[in-house]
């Protein structure tokens, strides 16, 4: 019988379910903490406001705050057994493929996040308003939800979906970043992964002051291209390509880096 | 089964620490690595296991390539290593995550080899000392049925009813097509169990042969002098000297010990060829 010896689904749910059991206390540890951090701080806020009304908007900011830090948290410490030779040896010879293994960890460090934190937020926000209206029942929190996703700015239909695709790619970025650097570094990935991310920052923020100020991509106009760019629109579609490129280099980076690891 | 040819591997660039390694061995057998501290023997078996890459030369295990790290490669071999780190889980847990990968697990097995080190299915394994867990890790690797198993320092922890235990479990529970790899300091713990053994020196394998064919041209007696025309090599011990002579009664117990000691200080005493390589 042959095996193969890149992808097999069979392999996949074995290795979730054994990242399952080993590390369930550690996963459970995790949620309560999250649970317990959000009570507090709606707490905290609500007894600073005096309990006076709320704005839904005020609760949306701190779930998006919350999420980008409990996002960069997760993903910048993949890959635990790679921390130590001793795990890092037990993780490597086990029998899954270099690609599972990065699969297994995006599925519980990505995947598991993106659907867990909205719903745990959910229900501790609404379990700590319950408890709140019941003590004072004149507490209300005003507002509607779906004002408060922002929708972009608006453009012609056309390009909608490279708005869409753009803002995907980048909100990938948060998570694939520190994944990627979860891999390259070995010792407290994060902090270098941190430090990685500050300098690309900036190395950015005067690419785009360059773009802009020096080569006056804000004049852009048919008449006036900049390198193949000539209006607004093209430039979105480069910078959703680079974004994916970046994306996929980056990925590609940690499974040859995964591979490739000696212990 | 397992073939080295022409390995070279250094961690630093001016210290080789294999230069032109060469080896070859069947299944079926408890093969000893004996060498002195630094001699590579860890660093071997971690090329074997494919958890180091070798720089030049070809390594071949079970037909794979172990740098690979194929899973059809890795279901097949087991390494127990000298430090390991097991999950906060009962040992029932790690077994019911983990036994799955490795298609020959003999689950019956498994329940004998823990009945046999007194261990419990319940036991919090990282919350036990280090011989326990490592009896644990010993129990899992054979109840794997691995065709092969590496074990470095295997009886590094064990009390000593544990090592005999070690040594019986290990001698009743292998099959003809499994090939188990030893790595020690512990001569003696071994010296009953191992049926050939290679030495390692200075990167180079000095000396692989059968514990059988050892016997069968060596003798290793306790004699009052330590010099005499058969005398190959001697020791002094406490009330005389551990001596090496040719064969002449058709076969004695090994002394593994005094045989390292023999080889490593380069003292010539094999006449026929090496058994070794390709």
């Amino acid at each position: 019988m042959t095996t193969n010896n890149t992808f097999s689904f069979q392999r996949l749910t074995l290795l979730l379910k054994q990242n399952f059991f080993h590390h369930y206390k550690l996963f459970g540890i995790y949620i309560a903490a999250f649970a317990g951090g959000v009570f507090i701080l709606h707490l905290l806020i609500q007894m600073a406001e005096e309990f006076r009304d709320q704005p839904i908007g005020k609760f949306f900011e701190i779930f998006v705050g919350l999420f980008i830090a409990v996002s960069v948290l997760a993903t910048g410490t993949a890959f635990p057994n790679l921390r130590t030779k001793e795990k890092a040896l037990a993780y490597l010879l086990l029998p899954a493929s270099t690609l599972e293994k990065l699969i297994v960890e995006w599925i519980v460090r990505v995947l598991f996040l993106i659907i867990l934190v909205p719903i745990l937020y959910w229900a501790v926000y609404g379990i700590e308003n319950f408890m709140i209206s019941a003590i004072n029942p004149d507490y209300h929190v005003t507002g509607d939800i779906r004002y408060e996703i922002p929708n972009g700015p608006s453009h012609e239909e056309g390009m909608r979906g490279w708005w869409y695709t753009f803002s995907i790619s980048l909100t990938s970025t948060m998570f694939i970043l520190p994944f990627t650097g979860s891999t390259v570094f070995v010792k407290n990935p994060l902090i270098k992964t941190l430090f990685a991310l500050a300098i690309f920052v900036v190395f950015h923020v005067f690419l785009a002051y360059f773009f802009i100020e020096i080569l006056n991509f804000k004049d852009l106009s048919p008449n006036k291209k900049i390198l193949f760019i000539s209006t607004a629109e093209s430039a979105l579609i480069t910078a959703t390509f680079a974004s994916v490129i970046f994306n996929i280099g980056l990925l590609t980076a940690s499974y040859f880096k995964l591979k490739e690891r000696e212990v | 089964m397992l073939k080295i040819s022409d390995l070279t591997f250094s961690y630093r660039k001016k210290h080789r620490q294999f230069d032109s390694l060469t080896l070859a061995l069947q299944p079926g057998s408890i093969t000893g690595l004996l060498g002195k501290n630094g001699a590579g023997k860890t660093t071997l078996l971690k090329i074997i296991a494919g958890s180091l890459f070798p720089q030049t030369g070809s390594v071949e295990v079970l037909n794979h390539t172990p740098g690979k790290r194929e899973p059809s490669f890795l279901a097949h071999i087991f390494f127990v290593p000298e430090e390991f780190d097991l999950p906060s889980i009962p040992i029932k847990t790690f077994i019911k995550a983990n036994a799955p990968f490795y298609p020959s697990f003999d689950a019956g097995l498994m329940t004998r080899l823990l009945k046999e080190f007194e261990l419990s299915e319940d036991t919090v394994i990282d919350k036990q000392s280090y011989g326990q867990k490592k009896k644990f890790l010993i129990s899992f690797a054979l109840a794997t049925k691995c065709r092969l198993l590496v074990l470095d320092e295997p009886t590094n922890g064990l009390d000593i009813p544990s090592k005999i235990i070690f040594r019986k479990v290990m001698a009743g529970n292998l099959d003809d097509n499994q090939l188990v790899l030893i790595s020690t300091h512990q001569v003696k713990d071994v010296e009953t169990l191992i049926d050939t053994i290679i030495i390692l020196d200075q990167g180079k394998v000095i000396l692989h042969k059968e514990i059988q064919e050892i016997a069968s041209e060596l003798q290793f007696t306790n004699s009052h002098t330590g010099v005499g025309s058969d005398v190959m090599y001697s020791e002094m011990v406490p009330g005389g000297y551990k001596v090496i002579s040719q064969q002449i009664n058709g076969s004695s117990s090994i002394d593994l010990e005094l045989l390292f000691n023999a080889v490593t200080k380069g003292v010539k005493i094999f006449q026929q060829k090496q058994k070794v390589t390709l």
